[in-house]
């Protein structure tokens, strides 16, 4: 039998409500849900994390400031979206109620879900041009930005903590590729739902 | 304007914006390429089916770059098992391989701090290949320049071959979602296809224990007879969900005693089917059994001091700090909640966050109890309130620390909570 065992974590502190570069778009919660409050960070990680939305949101003004000096419209700006991040005192922030963990930062408010700007059932063909005429998908886009930006300094992605964790080097799940810089978005054990997020570790 | 110039006007926007990233500053010199890899259709997964049309995303920036990137170039490998079907912008090369082809842009010089160009690429699976087996498609940048950190240079994503089939499974809300006799029950019950296939005519079925009814739903159900509610979910595509909230009564137990009320344990029975085979159908079934909670608040408060060396001793002239931990953990919300510290004198607050609402000092003993109001507090909520105190005093007989918590409701249980903290002098 394995065993996990979890402390409470002292001093986390819910993400700021209110903010004009990011929003929380976390579903159950709230009254009623699953978890009620799953929106909470160290105070590391949930200056980080608005530190981050800041940052791509500059980058993005910046970018379109640049496509209307040369002619082209400006794309919309996307906001970052927070889902899960941790329980108000950590702990096992179980995605489907079974007590089975989730991502090791999520149970100290060390890391958390960004949306992915409607990937998978919200997906849009959107396109913006850039000066040069190239024509990009704006979906892929945000999230390729928001990949670099959240690179190392900044953070890392999950990789380890989504079962990516089999020792064999050449296994599709293995450690090794993970360190390698490959990104998951399969999981065996079926977390469909893990690929529209991305989850980015701030302070492990 | 010149492609070249475009992307060195952005640079030195992108440039000037980098004083934002303070704490975070990009301390490496020269060019820094990075590739970043994605899957973009419907389905984000790794995982294909053979016969499968698929989409991938190529992200190639200089973002963290602080020296321009000459005669850069990025390759992609298509492996044998894959067929590009189209790429945007297209290929400037391909080259033809033993295990497939090399897709190759010759991108020139990437100013510093570009942002990401990106390139997409529309894919389909060989309808060969073998269940399990895996496919890595890589993309590797280069430069003719000595870079300061090749970390991100490279990238690659490897899609895992499975089975082709609808996968239902069903998630429901019910089991965290208040279960009292006074009021209806509101849930959800999720149906998400796993599989690589569309779940055609998909259907899902409660069956509802006995005692209770079912009262409405978002969709609407296309049956309810008897204690058996179905609804069709029509097409679910691979990796996609279908919700449905659900209410139900239990009003029928309203005239039950209440501790048989309180023993009652009923089970919901969730279904979930398609037209079209399923590959794996052991979770498109689920059973959630739940027992009738007592429809009242259950407010508590924990006192806890830290900043002492030792556990039970208040260091005198020192800070320390009171932790008040608070919520509600019964079934129905509570208003108007509001917590107090009663800290006796000796003690001298400093701060708190959040601050206090008022104060009153008890002139008899020379203790202050402040007060803060919360407001509702619903089903499971909960919040920390931490008060700075400066330990001035403690007298021989130690220091006595009291919270209360307590809600408008008068006279029912679990209105109201105390939590002492006890402390002698160090």
């Amino acid at each position: 039998m394995v065993v996990h065992a979890y402390a409470k974590k002292q001093n986390l502190q819910p993400m700021p409500r209110s903010d004009k570069d990011y929003t929380l778009d976390r579903p159950g919660e709230g009254p009623g849900g699953l978890h009620p409050q799953g929106l909470w960070a160290t105070p590391g990680t949930a200056r980080a994390f608005a530190d981050l939305a800041r940052v791509f949101r500059n980058y993005q003004e910046t970018h379109n400031s640049a496509l209307v000096a040369c002619g082209q419209i400006a794309w919309p700006v996307a906001l970052l979206s927070f889902n899960d991040i941790a329980l108000p005192e950590g702990g096992i922030l179980d995605l489907n109620g079974d007590w089975v963990p989730g991502h090791q930062t999520h149970n100290k408010g060390e890391g958390g879900d960004l949306n992915r700007f409607g990937a998978g059932a919200g997906m849009s063909s959107a396109k913006g041009t850039e000066c040069d005429g190239s024509k990009y998908n704006l979906q892929n886009w945000y999230a390729h930005l928001l990949l670099d930006l959240g690179s190392p300094p900044a953070g890392h992605w999950d990789c380890t903590d989504l079962q990516m964790t089999n020792s064999t080097p050449n296994a599709w799940n293995s450690a090794a590729r993970c360190a390698a810089g490959e990104f998951p978005t399969y999981t065996p054990s079926g977390a469909a739902w893990f690929p529209h997020r991305l989850h980015l570790h701030i302070e492990d | 304007m010149g492609e070249g110039r475009t992307w060195l006007f952005v640079t030195i926007l992108v440039l000037s914006s980098l004083a934002w990233c303070e704490g975070r500053s990009f301390a490496l010199h020269g060019s820094q390429l990075n590739v970043t890899m994605l899957r973009t259709d419907a389905d984000p997964r790794l995982l294909i089916a053979p016969g499968q049309t698929f989409a991938v995303s190529i992200g190639f920036s200089n973002l963290r770059g602080d020296a321009d990137a000459h005669g850069s170039v990025l390759k992609v490998s298509i492996p044998t098992g894959f067929t590009l079907k189209g790429a945007n912008p297209a290929a400037v090369k391909i080259i033809p391989g033993r295990d497939g082809e090399d897709l190759v842009w010759s991108l020139g010089t990437i100013p510093a701090g570009a942002l990401p160009k990106v390139f997409d690429l529309d894919l389909q699976a060989s309808a060969d290949l073998k269940k399990n087996q895996e496919i890595t498609i890589p993309a590797v940048a280069s430069t003719t320049d000595r870079e300061a950190d090749h970390r991100d240079e490279r990238s690659f994503v490897t899609f895992l071959v499975g089975s082709a089939g609808a996968d239902l499974v069903i998630r429901s809300t019910l089991l965290g979602a208040p279960f009292t006799a006074s009021e209806p029950t509101e849930f959800t019950a999720e149906v998400t296809n796993l599989g690589l296939t569309d779940a055609v005519d998909t259907q899902l079925k409660l069956l509802l224990p006995a005692k209770t009814q079912f009262k409405s739903s978002s969709p609407s159900p296309n049956d309810a007879t008897g204690n058996s509610v179905v609804w069709k979910l029509g097409t679910i595509p691979p990796a996609q969900s279908r919700s449905v909230t659900i209410r139900v009564t239990l009003e029928v137990l309203r005239t039950t005693a209440l501790d048989y009320r309180a023993k009652l344990k009923l089970k919901f029975t969730f279904d979930a089917s398609s037209s079209n085979p399923q590959i794996n159908t052991a979770d498109s079934h689920l059973e959630i059994t739940r027992q009738v909670e007592l429809a009242e608040q259950n407010l508590n408060v924990w006192l806890n001091v830290e900043g002492a060396d030792q556990p039970g001793e208040l260091p005198v002239g020192r800070e320390v700090t009171y932790e008040m931990t608070y919520g509600n953990f019964g079934g129905v919300s509570a208003s108007q909640v509001s917590l107090s510290l009663k800290l006796p004198g000796g003690l001298d607050l400093v701060s708190a966050e959040p601050p206090a609402a008022r104060s009153a000092t008890d002139d008899k003993s020379g203790g202050i109890t402040f007060s803060w109001d919360v407001g509702d507090l619903g089903i499971g909520q909960s919040g920390i309130i931490r008060s700075r105190v400066h330990v001035v005093s403690v007298p021989p007989d130690g220091s006595l620390v009291g919270a209360r918590i307590s809600s408008a409701a008068k006279d029912t249980a679990g209105n109201a909570a105390f939590s002492l903290r006890y402390a002698e002098r160090k």
